[in-house]
C-alpha cells in the first residue's frame, strides 16, 4: 500500500477508522453509500447518539443484512436505493474484486463493465435510485457533515450532482480508482481535481497502485487552519 | 453612561477564570520545601493515590516531601464551567478548527470550525482532562502567588527521578548567578519530554492560538525557536512539551496568571505557557516524566479501576 497526504492513519486503523471522524461535531449527519459494513454503522450510531446516519444500500441481500443489524437503532436510517443523478429506477452491476485483498471482495456500481465477459462481473439487477439533494430536502435533513462513498467508479458523476451538499460538507471519505474495468469510471486524478475545485483538500489517501484506494478530503478552511 | 459601558465589557459580563481555581489548604507548609524552593507542589487526582505514592517513593528518600494538590478533575467539570474557562471567540480572532462542549452534547466534545462569536472554544481535541490539568496548574500558581512565594517547584504525578533532585537547590544558585535572579521565570528539571530513554519529543515554534498572531513568521520567530546552551548546566529554551516538573520564579507565576486571566484556556497548559515567560532547562535529566505513564488526560481511565 502507498500513502499520500498529510495525516497518516495506520493501515490497521483504516478498517473502521477514517480520519474525517476527527473533525465532526457531536451531532453529525453522516451519509454512507456502498461499502457494506454493518459493524461500522453500529459503531457510528453509538459514538454519535445525537447524530444521524443515513445508509444507502441498493443490493437487496446486503440491504436485508443491514436491516437485521441496524433497523432497531434509532439514529440510523437505511434506504434500499442507489445514489444517482436522478430519481427512479436504474441498472446496478455487481462485481467481484479479484485483484487485491485490501479492499472488499464484492462491489456494486451504476457503471457497466467495459467487458461483459470479464470474470470480475457477476450480474446486473434493477434497483430504485434517488438524487441525494432531493432526498434530503424531502426529509428536512438540514445538512450533511460527512459523506462516506463507495460507488464503484460513479463517485465523480454523483459529486457533480450534489453541489449544495458539497458546500456544507465537512469531509468526504471516498473509494478511489486508479484503473478501470467499467465505462466512464472516475479516475482518482479527476476526482482529486474536482474536489480541490469544490473547496476540499486531501487529508489522506491509502492506495494500491493501479488498483484502488481510500481517500479522505476535508474542507479547505479546516485544512488551512490545521496545516498551514 | 460609564456604568453602561462597564456592563457591556466582557470582563464584567463573564466570570473570571480564577473563579474556578481550586483553593489549597496546607497543614504543614514547612515540610514541603527545600533549599531555594519555598514550596513543592504535586498535582494529583483524588482517583489516583497510587500515582502519588509512586512519586513519594522516589522523592522521600532524598528528604523531599511534595504537597499533594488535589487536582481539578476535568471529567467532572460542568458545561457552565467549561464555558467560563475557555476562550471566547470574538471579532478580530483567527478562526481555527476547535473543540466545544455544548450542554446538549452531555460531556461529549464537538469538533467545529470557529464561527460563532461569543461561543467558547478550546483547541482541536482538547479533552476535559487537559482542561482540568490546566486549571490545576493555575490553581497552584494562584496559591503560590497568594502566599507570597518567591520560588516554587510544581510537579505532576507521573515524574521519574533520574538523579538526586537535591542538586536543584545548587542549580538555582547557578542560574541566578548566570542570568540574574530576576531574569528567569521557569526552569525545567529535564532536557525535554521523554518518549523513550534518551529520546525526546521534538518541539519548535508555538501552536496557533486564535487571539495571537497565527502567521508562520510569528509562530516560528526566534523567541519561540531558541534552543541555546548557555553553560554546562543550562540551556535557554522556548518550545518544549510537558509540564511535569518545573521550578517557577514569582515573575513566572505572575506572568502565567496574567496570561490565563486575559487569554483563558485554549491550548493545553504546556503549550500555552510558551508565550510569556523566560524559559530555561537543564542539560541533563534530573526529574523527568515517566515514560508510558498512565494518564487520565485523554480519557478518565481511572473509571476502569473503579468499574473493571
Amino acid at each position: 500500500m502507498r500513502f499520500e497526504g498529510v495525516w497518516k492513519p495506520s493501515l490497521r486503523e483504516t478498517d473502521d477508522f477514517n480520519p474525517s471522524y476527527l473533525f465532526l461535531p457531536y451531532n453529525p449527519t453522516i451519509v454512507i453509500a456502498g461499502g457494506y459494513a454493518p459493524g461500522k454503522i453500529r459503531k457510528l450510531a453509538d459514538n454519535y447518539p445525537q447524530g444521524s446516519v443515513y445508509v444507502f444500500e441498493p443490493e437487496p441481500e446486503k440491504f436485508s443484512g443491514l436491516l437485521k443489524e441496524a433497523a432497531q437503532i434509532p439514529n440510523v436510517s437505511i434506504c434500499n436505493a442507489a445514489l444517482n443523478t436522478h430519481k427512479g429506477c436504474c441498472s446496478l452491476y455487481l462485481y467481484q474484486n479479484l485483484r487485491n485483498l485490501f479492499f472488499a471482495s464484492e462491489e456494486s456500481s451504476l457503471l457497466e463493465p467495459l467487458d461483459l465477459s470479464s470474470p470480475s462481473f457477476r450480474k446486473k439487477i434493477q434497483t430504485p435510485c434517488v438524487r441525494l439533494e432531493d432526498w434530503i430536502l424531502e426529509r428536512g435533513v438540514p445538512r450533511i457533515d460527512l459523506l462516506e462513498l463507495d460507488l464503484g467508479g460513479f463517485e465523480l458523476a454523483f459529486l457533480k450532482n450534489i453541489p449544495n451538499v458539497l458546500k456544507g460538507a465537512i469531509a468526504i471519505h471516498i473509494k478511489t480508482h486508479l484503473s478501470s474495468e467499467k465505462k466512464d469510471s472516475t479516475q482518482y486524478a479527476e476526482l482529486k481535481d474536482y474536489l480541490k475545485g469544490s473547496g476540499f483538500e486531501l487529508l489522506s489517501h491509502w492506495y494500491l497502485e493501479e488498483a484502488q484506494g481510500e481517500a479522505t478530503f476535508i474542507q479547505r478552511r479546516i485544512y488551512d487552519a490545521m496545516f498551514l | 453612561m460609564v456604568f453602561f459601558f462597564l456592563c457591556c465589557s466582557e470582563s464584567f459580563l463573564f466570570a473570571s477564570i480564577s473563579d474556578h481555581f481550586k483553593k489549597v489548604e496546607v497543614d504543614f507548609p514547612h515540610i514541603h520545601k527545600m533549599k531555594n524552593i519555598d514550596f513543592i507542589y504535586m498535582i494529583n487526582l483524588d482517583q489516583r493515590p497510587e500515582k502519588f505514592a509512586s512519586c513519594q517513593k522516589q522523592l522521600n528518600p532524598y528528604g523531599i516531601y511534595p504537597f499533594r494538590f488535589s487536582a481539578v478533575n476535568g471529567w467532572e467539570l460542568t458545561p457552565e464551567i467549561l464555558e467560563e474557562v475557555g476562550l471566547r471567540f470574538v471579532p478580530g480572532m483567527t478562526p481555527l478548527m476547535a473543540t466545544t462542549y455544548p450542554k446538549e452534547a452531555k460531556g461529549k466534545p464537538s469538533y467545529e470550525f470557529m464561527e460563532e462569536y461569543g461561543k467558547t472554544y478550546f483547541c482541536h481535541h482538547m479533552s476535559r482532562g487537559s482542561i482540568g490539568c490546566s486549571l490545576s496548574h493555575f490553581s497552584v500558581l494562584q496559591d503560590a502567588f497568594d502566599r507570597g512565594y518567591r520560588t516554587i517547584w510544581v510537579m505532576e504525578d507521573d515524574i521519574e527521578v533520574v538523579q538526586d533532585p537535591r542538586i536543584l537547590s545548587e542549580l538555582i544558585d547557578r542560574l541566578d548567578a548566570l542570568v540574574g535572579e530576576e531574569n528567569w521565570d521557569v526552569l525545567f528539571t529535564d532536557q525535554n519530554y521523554r518518549i523513550q530513554v534518551g529520546k525526546y519529543a521534538p518541539a519548535l515554534g508555538v501552536a496557533k492560538r486564535p487571539d495571537m498572531d497565527c502567521s508562520y513568521a510569528a509562530r516560528f520567530c526566534e523567541k519561540y525557536t531558541i534552543q541555546q546552551d548557555i553553560s554546562v548546566d543550562f540551556k535557554r529554551i522556548s518550545a518544549r512539551f510537558g509540564n511535569h516538573s518545573m521550578i517557577l520564579r514569582r515573575s513566572g507565576i505572575e506572568k502565567l496568571l496574567a496570561f490565563a486571566q486575559k487569554h483563558k484556556i485554549f491550548l493545553s497548559s504546556d503549550l500555552d505557557n510558551y508565550f510569556t515567560v523566560n524559559r530555561y532547562g537543564v542539560r541533563y535529566d534530573i526529574v523527568s516524566n515517566m515514560i508510558n505513564a498512565i494518564t487520565d488526560n485523554a480519557a478518565p481511565i481511572y473509571e476502569q479501576k473503579e468499574h473493571p
